[in-house]
């Protein structure tokens, strides 16, 4: 296959998979186009929305869409670690000989819905760490890697705070994006109600596998980026510390505690993806502009000068990228 | 790159060029018109190509200097086109991986390329266009100024006696009475009293400006000859000219009151021979020398009468004692001594010996006094007519040939207090001389012990002065009787003697 025919796939399946997700989710355009940059970019997900806005749903749907083995783990407080990664069984044989054999959790698929992870304790959450980053689970003693392309898109509700536990910072560094699933419009929620009046389930079908995801994550990496780019993405990351004397006046007066060099590699990670998305062939500062928010949101810290001011950390995000560009 | 970029940066050196070409033609100009204008008003003349060098120089220098500031690399092209056109960075992606091999980075290149030739073509736009129309309006401005400035010698627009403008492109009619009036110039020179050397050399330069003007065709030709002639003769006549030198030394001896009061006198001596019309040599010397007679006369005979004294004591009290009479002419002596004139020059040696003797000897007679007026007097109208003839002849040709006659000069010398001028418009004395409240005019009649007649004061003293400033001028030394002429001669200007005396 020529490079043109490479980049034509690219596009191809992701009008394809764009496509298959808007049967079963009406607007969220944007959440949309950032769920496909991050399994491209080969990163995970954390959704954040009141309940029956379409988290749930867009993750099945995207499952369906991408032809990947799904699983879905409902989070709640006495859910163990071992309920999700699994654990070692007793069997008898056919020979009626005892053996232990690791019965897979629910972690073992290429797509995981992770509903309500706020929801477990934090000794389940942590058991997601490992899976996460290193795509691999450990057992004892036993180290299982999952098959690629494997991705964690986890939900969480912003007001039932009773009864749930915030996710520790090093899991929340995990997700590549964080993604604020707003409220549908009217017109939005009409399309909504007229959709599920014919069928509740998820009619989105099968466009691209894991291999494709695979080739096209593969291709995404080869978009250059220039070192002016680069730089503005790394000092954008780097200002988000109030400790550095080259933060901007904002950082100093609104951010504790900022992100991490995670972040740095997620932007450009996923600029790439966006760019090429777009039908662009280069990482621009626009694409590094607008990942900046799903990027950095769950990672900076802002402080009781931002909450008394009613500053949002996107607002913060906002008045970080105007003062370093 | 692909083409697109090669086109457009073309386009950017282009401008760059044609910027620094505007801006090292405009620095140019404006460095031409500085120094052309500075010259000009300092009176200065250079080789036409010096000018052009020094623009042309600057034009090169400041133009090249421009184009290497200017001068775009390619990644700034690359910058201002994704600027300009909105291509967020894809031209400089493009110009960064440029050579380098992938897929995605060959679709850049691609479309890159492809983006660029469909953008339309630039207007051509200064941005800093101001900027650049101000350095051009202030260079040609400059350049205008300098040629509208005169110089000395220029069209004739019209000067004091009235006078037609000169085109300088029209042909040149050498009429008869030009060539008479040249002829008539070139004879009253003959005549004058100049020193034999100077003004046969005086004659050969108008004598060559005759030739030269039966030659030419065009009064830009015309113009020039007569440039040459009355530099020529500035040279010949007026530049052997010593007054200012000395004029100045004296005037720095700072506290002399002699120095001073001399300084003044030759300054006002020449004020006055300087300023005025004439219309001929002879005239000319019948009044400037009577003029300067007199007025070296009124400074120096108030500062004589209290040295009038054989054993050098002050007549009052409060006057100058002979220790202060000695250091005021040491000062002069000193000043004369350091004053870089030529030790020949007749001025100076005047009144080189006359301080020197005063400074030794600290005493002053009649006799040292009324030499050293004479001779001083002589000398000094001796420049002063020379002054004159030179004006005289310099201003002639130029009225001949109706070209405008330059504004005289105003000399003054330099010391502490500026001197009084006096009154520059005053008619000229037709002769006369006078102590306190005896006067007489140049028409009355007094005793001529020599012949024995009664002959007009103003006839009298031109005769006896002349004679005496021939025989000065010749540098012979001074006889009894020679002595005894002065002394009778002067003896009558100084007591205004009307009738024989028994």
């Amino acid at each position: 296959m020529d490079n043109t025919e490479k980049v034509k796939k690219f596009s191809q399946s992701i009008d394809k998979i764009r496509a298959e997700l808007r049967k079963d989710v009406v607007g969220q355009e944007d959440i949309i186009d950032n769920v496909i940059c991050a399994i491209i970019a080969g990163g995970n997900v954390l959704l954040e929305g009141v309940p029956g806005v379409g988290k749930t749903r867009l993750v099945r749907s995207l499952g369906k869409t991408l032809s990947l083995p799904f699983s879905r783990i409902q989070f709640t407080p006495d859910l163990m670690p071992s309920d999700v990664t699994g654990t070692n069984v007793i069997e008898k044989d056919d020979k009626g000989k005892m053996n232990t054999v690791f019965q897979k959790g629910p972690i073992f698929a290429n797509l995981v819905l992770a509903d309500e992870i706020n929801r477990a304790t934090p000794k389940t959450q942590s058991a997601m760490l490992e899976v996460m980053q290193e795509h691999k689970v450990t057992v004892a003693k036993q180290t299982y890697v999952l098959e690629e392309p494997f991705f964690v898109l986890a939900t969480e509700n912003p007001i039932e705070q009773d009864g749930t536990y915030p996710l520790p910072e090093a899991q929340m560094d995990r997700f590549m994006f964080k993604l604020v699933v707003s409220f549908p419009s009217e017109d939005e929620l009409a399309g909504i109600v007229t959709m599920t009046q014919v069928t509740m389930d998820e009619t989105a079908t099968a466009v691209v596998d894991g291999k494709t995801i695979l080739e096209m994550r593969a291709l995404a990496k080869e978009v250059p980026v220039i070192d002016e780019v680069l730089q503005f993405a790394v000092k954008l990351v780097s200002g988000t510390h109030p400790e550095l004397s080259s933060a901007p006046e904002t950082t100093k007066k609104y951010v504790k505690y900022g992100a991490s060099p995670r972040a740095a590699q997620a932007l450009i990670t996923c600029a790439k993806v966006r760019a090429l998305m777009n039908g662009n062939y280069n990482v621009s500062y626009d694409d590094v502009k607008a990942l900046a928010y799903p990027v950095l949101r769950h990672r900076v810290k802002t402080n009781y000068n931002a909450i008394s001011n009613h500053l949002t950390v996107d607002d913060v995000i906002k008045e970080i990228i105007k003062e370093i560009k | 790159m692909g083409e697109g970029f090669k086109k457009k940066k073309s386009k950017f050196i282009r401008t760059a060029i044609v910027k620094s070409a505007v801006c090292g033609v405009s620095f140019g100009l404006f460095a031409f018109g500085v120094v052309f204008l500075a010259l000009k008003l300092s009176d200065v003349a250079l080789n036409g190509a010096i000018y052009a060098v020094i623009a042309v120089g600057v034009a090169l220098l400041s133009g090249g200097s421009a184009f290497l500031l200017l001068r775009p690399s390619d990644k700034k092209i690359a910058a201002e086109l994704d600027n300009r056109y909105g291509l967020n960075e894809k031209v400089q992606t493009a110009l960064a991986y440029s050579g380098a091999d992938g897929a995605v980075i060959e679709m850049l290149q691609a479309d890159t390329d492809a983006r660029l030739l469909a953008l339309p073509k630039d207007k051509f736009e200064f941005k800093r266009i101001w900027k650049v129309f101000l350095i051009a309006v202030l260079s040609v401005a400059m350049f205008v100024s300098s040629l509208v400035v005169p110089s000395k010698l220029t069209l004739a627009e019209g000067n004091e006696g009235g006078g037609e403008t000169v085109n300088p492109t029209a042909q040149f009619v050498f009429t008869e009475d030009q060539m008479e009036a040249l002829q008539e110039l070139i004879d009253n020179v003959g005549k004058s009293s100049l020193n034999a050397s100077i003004k046969a050399d005086a004659v050969a330069e108008l004598d060559k400006l005759m030739n030269n003007l039966m030659f030419a065709e065009y009064n830009s030709e015309m113009i020039e000859y007569v440039g040459f002639a009355t530099t020529g003769i500035d040279k010949i006549i007026k530049q052997p000219l010593t007054f200012k030198a000395i004029a100045n030394a004296l005037g720095s001896s700072g506290q002399n009151e002699l120095a001073k009061m001399i300084a003044e006198g030759v300054q006002t001596a020449y004020t006055k021979v300087a300023i005025g019309n004439y219309t001929s040599v002879t005239d000319f010397y019948a009044n400037r020398v009577t003029i300067v007679g007199q007025t070296i006369d009124e400074t120096l005979s108030a500062f004589f009468d209290y040295l009038l004294t054989d054993d050098g004591t002050s007549p009052e009290d409060d006057e100058p004692t002979v220790g202060v009479v000695g250091k005021t002419f040491a000062d002069i002596y000193l000043a004369l001594s350091i004053s870089g004139a030529d030790e020949e020059d007749g001025l100076r040696t005047v009144l080189f010996d006359f301080a020197k003797g005063l400074a030794q000897n600290g005493v002053l007679t009649n006799d040292t006094s009324f030499i050293f007026d004479v001779k001083f007097k002589a000398e000094l109208s001796g420049q002063a007519y020379k002054l004159a003839v030179n004006k005289y002849v310099t201003n002639r040709i130029r009225e001949i040939f109706k070209l405008k006659i330059p504004s005289d000069e105003i000399f003054v010398p330099t010391y502490s207090q500026p001197p009084n001028l006096g009154d520059a418009t005053d008619e000229p004395i037709q002769g006369g001389y006078g102590k306190g409240d005896m006067l007489y005019g140049s028409d009355d009649a007094v005793y001529d012990p020599i012949t024995g007649e009664y002959r007009k004061y103003g006839e009298l003293f031109n005769d006896y002065y002349a004679a005496i400033e021939a025989m000065l001028r010749d540098g012979s030394t001074l006889t009894e009787e020679q002595k005894a002429v002065i002394r009778a001669y002067f003896d009558i200007l100084l007591s205004g003697i009307k009738e024989p005396q028994e």
